[in-house]
């Protein structure tokens, strides 16, 4: 597979991380998941997901330390790459491309 | 449920899930949970974040790397399908298809759960019962080298050859025959009062015990925990009794049991040397035994202390009242012991024909006697927990290859997506596995509740029941037992999906002929086996009522039963028919005529023996004038008052009872039974004219005891529920011609239906004979209940299996109509597409389940008839061929082919053509 091509939810998942910006972390992607994208997500999913485009290199991410809000447990914090960006700009192009002209058949609620 | 403190329920579970979720992840993971949902004080909340914290760990462990089938399952969806990595290790892989096995299972829950309850309830019932089983039939005595353990019996040819006491003289001959062969003991049944030595006018208890010969007890090989047994050479025996050996006042001693030790002696450790009264006699406890001796297994099994036996200058040859024992020497067999024990028998028999003819000697291993009865319906109960077993297995193997065919389209796919042959065998695998043993732990868990709810139900009737555990061993059996039945019927099958060619499988639709008549073939077979357990407990059932419903010849309701004992002293010589012996009957009359003053008291009367009760007296009855001197016949013997039969609603047929005009000093009157009349005077019984003929007993000699017949009654059931009445005859009391008619049970009928307040009852009875010795008093009606308790127990247990096996047979029709609808919808579709009725369509499954159940119904019923004779001997008044069964059996099967077949077939009814046509 190509390299920078995104499943649904690894898109979801960066866009997600950059929207929060510097306070990225698990909780919080789940949270903007839920409430912006309005998509119910299988929790599992979201943390591999994470984990997947950390090792893909369009995320990198970083422990912080324990807190005892977390019964002394590290939170880690995500952060768009460059590479990261630039899946998502070829990934919205693409998709532009595709909507292209489409908007009065949708709009009509044309073919199943 | 209790946990652990508040740290360590953090550690375990959470630990657990850390484990899984990899250093990496752990942190991040876990304490987003704790951060979103902190865990509040209480043990539920905590418990409830920690298994999240699990699942959640699986969950991410499975999609990080998943088996083909999910891969398979997602294509396209939200994650890579990403194969496991090549290099994995093995344990990676083990752990990996374990997970995602479990996964799979969680996500099919109704599958899972009926598979796992299938599991359970046949393991459940097959260790239950197997213990049983082993635990009493099997398990040998607790006893020093039990298997050297002999019982010895008088036989006689009684319509069957019957166990009986022997008499002291046979069994001092036979002991000094086989003394280099065994070691010969004996035993009489003993129940006297045991009360405090300071008041010896107090109401006593009564004690089952027994009176022993020297070495009975060092015989079996236990030691005492406190104390000694009896020795030879103290003081307690004399090789030749001697008259003042019979004076009362002086000192005997005595063993205890553990129970009796604690219960009535205050289980205190300075008990030996203690002196308690025995039937008013003093006597000293010399020892105590164990808190797990109990002797003897038979005959007398609440026997809870152990006295000497004195045998007396000239033991009686034809008074048979001893019990035998042996302790075969080593190197000695039983049917040597058995043949010379017969020499010596023929030889007496010889000398004494007046009383031996017709009888021998039998050697009977020890448990023998506890067994024999409950042998036939305890190996009955374990061949229905086998058949439930057999059910159980055949189930889960449908289960199984259903769903391994249901899945054959995913397979497919994961096949051709390269996933190895291997990883879906050992998938397949682990789901089996985790249902077996899931299974198997709820299973060990009901059998131990079952086997508590039966020991409840049933401990009295079955000997041992009560000291059944369930052995490890017998556990592994049935569980292996299940493990094979069920993987081989079901896994290989399924097994064998994942090695056709993926073409076969992915053709989605086309039907597998061998899988479909394997299939059915598992079905029929439930049901084949479902019959046969519905005919065994209608069978059962039927035999239960008629044996419960008969007519017993007296009426049981609103009486109440309080067996006494007069102590020895209390009695006064009152003249009987053997000169010198004392007789109870001025005691009881005046006990009696205070009872019936009584304004709760409708009638009152006593007997020697209640019916049903256990105990028997015999004796051989002649009619003068009519029998020949050879043609006695055997009688059961009874002591009555006269208003014994007002009590028990006897039926009169002619003549008369007693009445308090048949004395001591009056004509000696006998009542006989409708068996016995019959007996005697065939011919006068048809014509009615037995009443005024004469009675003779023991023999026709003109010193023999005569008696004339006044009355008699209708037949009244003795002794066990299932054995035909025999010849009965009653004595009067007041007339007493037995010496050791020292006992007796009164007999009380309440006035309007109520019945007599147990202790008011007792007080009375303490009263009117000082120091008497009281049992319990029962109701007549529970009396009867016991003897019946142990056919019910076994009745309802058989109703259970069968109704679950209904039950198992029901949905696994069910299933496998389901998944044939399943596999058909092409057909169906095409079918309604062309015009044909819904109903036909239904019909199809419908004529499919009916056929599969009509075939499961006749084999079934032909196994049943050809367990036929085996069943016979179980089974009360009862034939093979009861209609009410079959038709009942034939109803139930045909009702449950429907049920299973209902859905199904409707659901096929109501296929939609365009979407059956058109899917994969």
């Amino acid at each position: 597979m190509n390299k920078d091509t995104l499943a649904q939810l690894e898109h979801l998942v960066l866009l997600s991380v950059l929207r929060l910006g510097k306070a990225a972390y698990g909780v919080l992607i789940l949270k903007e998941l839920a409430d912006t994208a309005h998509r119910p997500t299988n929790r599992a999913a979201v943390y591999v997901a994470l984990r997947r485009l950390d090792e893909r290199g369009l995320l990198r991410s970083k422990l912080a330390e324990p807190t005892a809000r977390r019964g002394g447990r590290a939170k880690r914090f995500y952060s768009v790459t460059a590479d990261g960006i630039e899946a998502l700009r070829s990934q919205q192009a693409m998709l532009q491309r595709m909507w292209a002209g489409l908007e009065s058949p949708l709009g009509s609620g044309g073919m199943p | 449920m209790s946990r652990p403190s508040k740290e360590a329920d953090r550690s375990l579970l959470l630990r657990i899930a850390a484990a899984i979720l990899g250093p990496e992840m752990a942190d991040e993971v876990l304490g987003d949970l704790y951060q979103e949902a902190p865990p509040a004080s209480s043990r539920r909340s905590r418990l409830a974040l920690s298994l999240r914290a699990v699942h959640l760990a699986i969950a991410i462990r499975a999609q990080r790397s998943p088996a083909p089938v999910e891969a398979a399952q997602t294509v396209g969806g939200d994650q890579h399908s990403q194969r496991a990595p090549k290099g994995s290790q093995t344990w990676a892989v083990i752990g990996q298809e374990l997970i995602h096995a479990w996964l799979r299972l969680v996500r099919a829950p109704a599958y899972s759960a009926l598979s796992l309850l299938t599991v359970a309830i046949g393991i459940c019932g097959a260790v239950a019962i197997l213990s049983v089983v082993n635990g009493v039939l099997l398990r040998p005595l607790n006893f020093d080298a039990p298997e050297e353990l002999m019982a010895v019996f008088t036989t006689e040819r009684d319509g069957n050859e019957l166990r009986n006491p022997s008499s002291p003289a046979d069994f001092l001959d036979w002991k000094r025959a086989s003394g280099d062969i065994a070691t010969l003991a004996a035993a009489t049944y003993w129940a006297p009062g045991i009360g405090p030595i300071d008041n010896p006018d107090s109401s006593v208890e009564k004690i089952v015990g027994l009176r022993v010969t020297v070495g009975l007890l060092s015989m079996l090989g236990v030691e005492p925990i406190l104390g000694r047994l009896f020795s030879p050479l103290s003081q307690e025996f004399s090789s030749t009794a001697e008259p003042a050996l019979h004076d009362r006042t002086d000192t005997r001693s005595a063993v205890v049991s553990w129970h009796t030790w604690q219960n009535r002696l205050g289980g205190r450790s300075d008990v030996i040397g203690k002196e308690i009264m025995l039937d008013g006699t003093r006597h000293v406890v010399i020892g105590v035994m164990p808190k797990s001796f109990a002797f003897p297994p038979f005959w007398a099994t609440d026997a809870e202390l152990w006295a000497p036996l004195e045998l007396g200058v000239d033991p009686t040859r034809g008074g048979r009242f001893l019990r035998v024992f042996a302790r075969l020497a080593s190197g000695a067999s039983m049917s040597a012991l058995g043949e010379r024990l017969a020499t010596v028998h023929q030889d007496i028999s010889v000398e004494h024909p007046e009383t031996h003819t017709g009888t021998g000697v039998a050697v009977e291993r020890l448990k023998e006697p506890m067994v024999s009865g409950s042998r036939a319906p305890l190996l009955m109960l374990a061949t229905g927990s086998l058949i439930l077993l057999a059910l159980m297995a055949t189930n889960l193997a449908g289960l199984l290859f259903t769903k391994g065919i249901e899945r054959r389209g995913m397979l497919a796919t994961q096949l051709a997506l390269g996933a190895s042959r291997r990883r879906l065998t050992l998938g397949i695998m682990f789901e089996s596995l985790i249902l077996m043993i899931g299974g198997a732990i709820a299973g060990t868990a009901l059998a131990l509740v079952a086997l508590k709810a039966f020991q409840s139900l049933a401990a009295d009737s079955v000997p041992r029941l009560a000291g059944v555990v369930i052995e490890p061993s017998t556990w592994l059996i049935s569980i292996a037992t299940m493990a094979l039945l069920g993987l081989a019927i079901g896994f290989f099958p399924g097994l064998r999906l994942v090695f056709e060619s993926e073409n076969r499988l992915a053709q989605g639709a086309a039907r597998f002929p061998r899988a479909e008549r394997s299939r059915r073939l598992i079905v029929a077979a439930e049901i084949a086996l479902t019959t046969g357990l519905l005919l065994l407990a209608g069978f059962v059932g039927q035999s239960f009522q008629r044996l419960a419903g008969q007519d017993l010849g007296f009426e049981i309701n609103h009486v109440t039963t309080l067996g006494l004992d007069v102590p020895d002293d209390r009695l006064d010589a009152a003249g009987s028919m053997v000169e010198g012996d004392q007789n109870i009957a001025p005691q009881l009359d005046h006990l009696i005529d205070e009872l019936a003053a009584l304004p709760a008291v409708s009638s009152v009367g006593a007997i020697n023996h209640l019916p049903l009760a256990g105990d028997l007296w015999r004796g051989k009855m002649f009619a003068v004038g009519f029998s020949a001197p050879d043609d006695d016949v055997r009688t059961t013997l009874r002591v009555a008052t006269p208003g014994y039969a007002d009590v028990m609603a006897l039926r009169l047929l002619a003549g008369r009872f007693f009445e308090p005009s048949d004395r001591s000093d009056s004509e000696r009157v006998v009542v006989i039974n409708r068996a016995l009349a019959e007996a005697l005077w065939p011919k006068r019984s048809r014509e009615g004219t037995v009443v005024g003929s004469m009675i003779a007993q023991d023999n026709l000699d003109d010193d023999s005891p005569r008696a004339k017949v006044i009355g008699i009654i209708d037949n009244v059931k003795q002794s066990l529920l299932e054995e035909p009445a025999a010849p009965e005859i009653y004595f009067p009391f007041s007339q007493n011609p037995y010496s050791f008619a020292r006992s007796a049970t009164v007999v009380l009928r309440g006035n309007q239906g109520g019945v007599v307040d147990a202790t008011v009852l007792m007080e009375f009875v303490t009263k009117a004979i000082p120091g008497v010795a009281l049992g319990k008093p029962q109701s007549l009606q529970h009396i009867v209940a016991g003897d019946l308790s142990d056919e019910r127990a076994r009745t309802l247990v058989l109703l259970l299996f069968a109704a679950v096996a209904s039950l198992l047979a029901t949905t696994g029709l069910f299933g496998v109509l389901a998944f044939s609808a399943a596999q058909r919808r092409r057909e169906f579709g095409l079918r309604l597409a062309l015009g044909s009725p819904r109903p036909e369509v239904a019909w199809l499954i419908l004529r499919e389940g009916v056929a599969v159940a009509a075939g499961g119904l006749i084999v079934g019923a032909a196994a049943a008839l050809a367990l036929g004779s085996w069943l016979q001997t179980v089974l009360y008044e009862t034939s093979l061929s009861e209609p009410a069964v079959w038709g009942g059996v034939l109803l139930t099967v045909t009702a449950l082919a429907i049920a299973g077949s209902l859905i199904p077939a409707y659901r096929a009814s109501r296929t939609d053509p365009t979407s059956a046509l058109n899917r994969y």
